[in-house]
């Protein structure tokens, strides 16, 4: 696999415009996720309302473009 | 040795230190055959793996000292070593893979 496969446009771009990365107010539920081989940090947070329906999920974290990326899809 | 280490080192920082977004880490007396550095904007592991590419071998991450990582506030780092069986030419690739690299992440 050639370096433009693998930085391909869609996680250049994310790595440039994160989507939903920040965190929740008033989240309900959250979860941490460390990496201590490469560093990878993310923590992730949900709002989930009565019906238990996802009414906003965020994540803050530090990682590689294409782990950062992945977060955000 | 130490001499041919030592005179890689200073071109290496002057090199790096005119190249814009290019921060190093570390400048003490007596400075052994390393530069480390980050990139502003792109992960060091990012760094590492185009530079890979581009047949510049440094390592990424941590370097087993997560603690002062934490003291200087980043995630991680990038780190280039200079030895005996290196030359002047090998930062300037160094310099131009560094470059190619702020230019497939789109920085200046």
């Amino acid at each position: 696999m050639n370096l433009k496969e693998l930085y391909q446009e869609i996680i250049l771009e994310h790595g440039k415009n994160p989507r939903n990365l920040r965190k929740t107010e008033n989240f309900n539920k959250d979860a941490k996720g460390h990496n201590p081989l490469c560093g990878d940090n993310v923590h992730v947070y949900l709002k989930l309302n009565g019906q238990k329906i996802v009414e906003d999920i965020s994540f803050e974290g530090s990682g590689c473009a294409i782990s950062m990326a992945s977060a955000q899809l | 040795m130490v001499k041919h280490e030592a005179d890689l080192v200073e071109y290496g920082q002057e090199l790096l230190q005119k190249n814009n977004s290019v921060r190093l880490i570390g400048n003490p007396k007596n400075k052994g055959g390393v530069l480390s550095f980050t990139i502003e904007g792109i992960h060091p592991h990012d760094v590492a793996t185009i530079l890979d590419g581009d047949g510049v071998a440094i390592r990424a991450g941590h370097h087993c000292c997560q603690i002062l990582h934490d003291k200087l506030n980043i995630p991680a780092s990038s780190r280039a070593s200079v030895g005996i069986y290196n030359t002047r030419e090998d930062l300037d690739t160094l310099n131009d893979a560094i470059n190619n690299c702020k230019k497939i992440f789109n920085q200046k």
